[in-house]
């Protein structure tokens, strides 16, 4: 090794040059020359060799110089056509690299985007840093709430008028009565330029702002994006439209944009201008207001201040408990524990997912670099320079990673669609934005994402090319086969715990889908109405509505039973706060936040067939009798500690309220949905006749067809008021199902997201797995020609896969338990680790393991050895 | 007859286009064989030359194992190269017309 010292362009100067001299004595002792007087007649001829060499060396410094930026392009693009050709060539690794890239990062993008769109992103509004909320803050009753009575509210707005832009703003349903099928809109009355306060535009039109709140200007609407979609088609000349809001005509003045909303907790839908004499259409005031302040660039502590001395002042006049104001930024509040949890768990399905891609895509990169290496090392040996190598390693892997990340980015778009339209609703109504996909997220797992696979596809080739010297063919124990090793456990282990988590998810839902709700939902089918003030004032009008339409309904052919009732499941209603007292004992604390109850007709438990087990159900007398209850078993139990024998007992919600009497006992009914945590116990008051019956539902028990039963109450309600909106028509059975949207949701999300983190997973397990026996061959090879029995070999592979996985299940088992312990309320009816759902994950691991050592085991065991080991 | 900075490249690009790959021992045998020995050329700076026409891309390099199985530098025409052989021909075609027209010039013509 005569140039060893020399750096690696002086060595190959000398190599050419030396040839030359070589070839010429050759050459010369075929003429005749003896070998001695050879080389001195070559060395003449060739000329001073310093000089050549000089000359030499200094064009190839000057190309290094100028190699241009140009040249640069023109290599890489020869490069990335090289890359093209060898995806072309071998597709295997490439579509699995590329697949990989796409699912992995495109999927977590659309996961984590709903998360953002829900928790993190800003409100839409441009002045998002200069709104507060003004909250009334009982102190008597330590209790805070974002409404105000009006008068006071519009006190407080008007004191602090000159320091900083107050909004006013109430809540107010609507009935568009005067199109074929009437329906609610969820409507807010603003005040003054509530836009310009915001900060915000309308996608159409002008919107509206304090001219339009004087008592005398015409009446406009703002509509919201997906109202304006679903109702109005997306009416591009809707602008100047009129539309018909209870009893008012409305003249459309704006569409705001998609994803809109204000309060930007809400559900709603169409804004009008909050008039100064505090009505939204000159008939009657709004009775709550609720606040928000644009604060300018005054300190919020000053506006406070100022505020609460606005709000004892109206305290002192009004006369009535003391007020004070607390403010919170607008954006303090995003979402409840459940949907923030579920976001959570959610999102970390995503992470472990794009771990399980990102480590997927580096240990096929890091095989697919092994089986490169001795190609390498052999162009390296012909002169290849290590740049143009390590560029061409680059540019293949930029190939793979581009076409990953085009892939990533359509199905990140596909899939923000698909997860957007199947959001429960729960989670809409915390939605302050659109989902849309997020491009920093997109952006930085694609950089994660291209820097690890171009890491793993690189600097193989960079340590390859480091020596000339082949290092062997054993793998066992190099570095990038530890590595890998590594890799290999952190994927089971990830995979485990996702598995484990899915495996939970759906082992909750079917528990809770399989509680048995306390009645019968076969033929049952449910809708509400509200009765609008206006054409229905009176609580007697209310009632021969209501009996004229169950009397009606109750003739029609197939129906069985009819009743009215103000809660039907799952959606009942509820008290909270509540410390229930039997009589004699002391109040205790209930175990859930609620205690469901609902205001039923006679015929209520008949229709629901929930039998009576104890006492009578209601009868017509007790309609003058608010005082006499029924209850459901798990109630008595908590109140008196028995399961039977209640009937005639009393007891009391709160201390200081009348003491209710139960006349009848039923078994546990789950007025809330199956998932009933938040309220198990039920009570149940009788109808009173002289009730407001603004807002009722009513239950219809019928034979035959469901959809029968829902045609004709439709007829029936619009032959008796072709104005009303019916609210939530729809067989009990749909209802049921739709209560339990949130937990389907979750399980849907979580189950696919498992199933694609599995399937990458097996993919990237078994290529690893199948690799590493296959680097072992050789040695298969020379244990079988020694005479090892075929059966020992194949175990003793199948042990080393084996082993590898059994670590990463065991510390996958411990994730999954982790996100068992996250996920907590958003399981039914399961522990953290249950041991079906951890069974199940493992052995799919195992399996997938197993078929990943065998299979390579046995063909390289099967093959003649003399041919394994003249293989390389 | 000494060869002309210049016109060495011309030789290069010819052989390689007539030969194919050749490492630098091989052109220069070949120039020799093919000219009767008429041209005389330094062996040692073929080399600068066949560097700078790598260098302008005119030729390709690789390295490679020769017959005899010693590792020796190959050098083959590139695209780039190709079309500037073709330009030089032109070019000498005019060249030898121009002397040729001047070589069979008599007085009074």
């Amino acid at each position: 090794m005569k140039f060893r010292a020399q750096p690696a362009s002086e060595r190959v100067i000398d190599e050419e040059l030396e040839h030359h001299i070589l070839e010429r004595i050759d050459a010369l002792i075929e003429q005749g020359y003896p070998p001695a007087a050879a080389r001195r007649e070559a060395e003449r001829r060739f000329g001073d060799t310093k000089a050549v060499r000089r000359a030499l060396q200094s064009i190839r410094a000057a190309t290094a110089r100028e190699l241009r930026w140009s040249d640069y392009v023109r290599a890489f693009f020869r490069d990335l056509r090289h890359g093209v050709r060898l995806l072309r060539k071998e597709p295997g690794v490439a579509v699995a690299v590329i697949l990989t890239i796409g699912v992995g990062v495109g999927a977590n993008a659309a996961l984590f985007s709903v998360t953002d769109a829900v928790l993190m992103r800003p409100l839409p509004y441009e002045e998002r840093d200069r709104l507060v909320s003004l909250d009334a803050f009982y102190v008597d009753q330590d209790w805070k709430i974002n409404r105000w009575t009006a008068e006071r509210g519009n006190a407080v707005a008007e004191g602090l008028s000159d320091h900083a832009a107050v909004v006013r703003f109430a809540q107010r349903s609507f009935v568009r009565g005067d199109v074929t099928e009437p329906h609610r809109v969820m409507g807010f009355g603003v005040s003054g330029d509530w836009l310009t306060a915001l900060g915000a535009t309308p996608a159409l039109g002008r919107g509206f702002g304090a001219a339009d709140g004087a008592d005398e200007a015409p009446l406009v609407v703002v509509l919201g994006h997906e109202l304006w979609q679903q109702r109005f088609g997306g009416d591009l000349d809707i602008l100047g439209k009129s539309v018909q809001l209870d009893q008012n005509q409305f003249e459309v003045v704006g569409v705001m944009p998609a994803g809109f909303k204000f309060p930007p907790i809400s559900s709603s839908e169409a804004w009008v201008p909050l008039r100064a004499d505090g009505t939204v259409d000159g008939n009657r005031a709004e009775p709550f207001v609720s606040l928000v302040a644009n604060i300018g660039g005054a300190s919020s502590d000053a506006i406070f201040e100022r505020a609460n001395a606005v709000a004892l002042g109206v305290s002192e006049e009004i006369g009535s408990g003391s007020v004070e104001v607390r403010g919170e930024p607008l954006d303090s509040f995003r979402a409840n524990r459940d949907v923030r949890r579920a976001l959570l768990v959610l999102s970390g399905v995503g992470i472990g997912m794009l771990m399980i891609a990102i480590i997927n895509a580096a240990n096929l990169m890091l095989v697919r670099a092994d089986t490169r290496r001795s190609e390498m090392e052999l162009r390296l040996a012909l002169g290849a320079s290590r740049a143009r190598l390590v560029r061409q390693a680059c540019a293949e892997f930029l190939v793979w990673a581009g076409a990953g990340a085009l892939l990533a980015i359509g199905i990140a778009y596909l899939a923000v669609d698909l997860l957007a339209s199947q959001l429960p609703a729960e989670v809409t109504w915390f939605l302050t934005s659109q989902v849309v996909v997020d491009h920093r997220v997109l952006g930085f797992a694609l950089a994660t994402m291209m820097l690890v696979a171009l890491g793993a596809g690189v600097l193989p080739s960079l340590r390859a090319t480091r020596s000339l010297v082949s290092t062997g063919r054993t793998t066992a124990g190099s570095p990038t086969s530890r590595l890998r090793h590594g890799l290999l456990i952190a994927q089971v282990a990830i995979t485990v715990a996702l598995l484990s988590g899915a495996a939970l998810m759906m082992q909750s839902f079917v528990r809770l889908t399989a509680v048995d709700p306390g009645f019968n939902t076969a033929g049952l089918t449910q809708f509400s109405m509200e009765l609008p003030v206006d054409s229905y004032p009176e609580p007697e009008a209310q009632r021969a509505f209501f009996d004229e339409l169950k009397e009606r309904l109750q003739a029609q052919p197939g129906v069985v039973r009819v009743s009215l009732a103000n809660g039907v499941p799952p959606r009942s209603g509820f008290s909270f706060g509540v410390s229930p007292e039997a009589e004699g004992g002391a109040p205790k604390e209930l175990p859930g936040v609620f205690l469901p109850n609902a205001t039923v007709g006679t015929d209520y438990f008949a229709a629901l067939q929930t039998p009576v087990v104890e006492g009578r159900s209601f009868l017509p007398q007790d309609a003058a009798e608010p005082d006499k209850v029924i209850i459901d078993r798990s109630l008595a139990q908590f109140l008196w500690g028995v399961e039977s024998g209640v009937v005639g007992r009393r007891f009391r919600l709160n201390e200081g309220e009348p003491w209710l009497t139960v006349v009848g006992l039923i078994d546990d009914l789950k007025l809330m949905g199956q998932d009933d945590r938040d309220g198990e116990f039920e009570l149940f008051y009788p109808l009173q006749a002289d009730a407001q019956l603004r807002y009722m539902s009513m239950l219809v028990r019928s034979e035959g067809a469901p959809g029968a039963a829902v045609a004709s109450i439709r007829a029936e309600v619009r032959s008796l008021d072709p104005t009303l909106p019916i609210d939530d028509l729809t067989t009990l059975t749909s209802a049921m199902a739709d209560a339990n949207d949130k937990p389907r949701f979750y399980l849907r999300a979580m189950g696919l997201f498992a199933v694609l983190a599995v399937t990458l997973a097996v993919i990237g397990t078994y290529g690893t797995l199948a690799f590493m026996v296959r680097t072992r061959y050789r040695e298969l090879g020379v244990r079988a020609a020694l005479g090892a029995q075929t059966g020992a070999l194949r175990w003793m592979v199948l042990r080393r896969g084996l082993a590898l996985t059994t670590t990463g299940i065991a510390l996958g088992l411990f994730g999954g338990y982790a996100v068992g312990r996250g996920a907590g309320s958003l399981l039914y009816g399961v522990e953290p680790l249950e041991p079906i759902a951890s069974a199940a994950a493992v052995a799919c691991m195992l399996l997938c393991a197993a078929a990943a050592s065998w299979f390579p085991a046995v063909q390289a065991t099967r093959a003649d050895p003399n041919d394994v080991l003249r293989a390389d | 007859m000494k060869v002309v900075q210049g016109t060495l490249d011309y030789l290069v690009l010819k052989t390689l286009s007539v030969e194919g790959v050749k490492h630098g021992f091989e052109i220069l045998e070949w120039i020799l064989a093919t000219t009767d020995g008429a041209l005389e050329i330094e062996e040692g700076s073929l080399y600068p030359a066949l560097h700078r026409m790598e260098k302008r891309g005119l030729i390709e390099a690789t390295w490679g194992v020769s017959p005899k199985g010693r590792r020796a530098k190959y050098y083959g025409l590139s695209a780039l190269g190709e079309r500037e052989l073709v330009a030089e021909e032109k070019r000498w075609a005019s060249c030898v017309e121009a002397v040729g027209k001047i070589a069979v010039a008599g007085p009074g013509s």
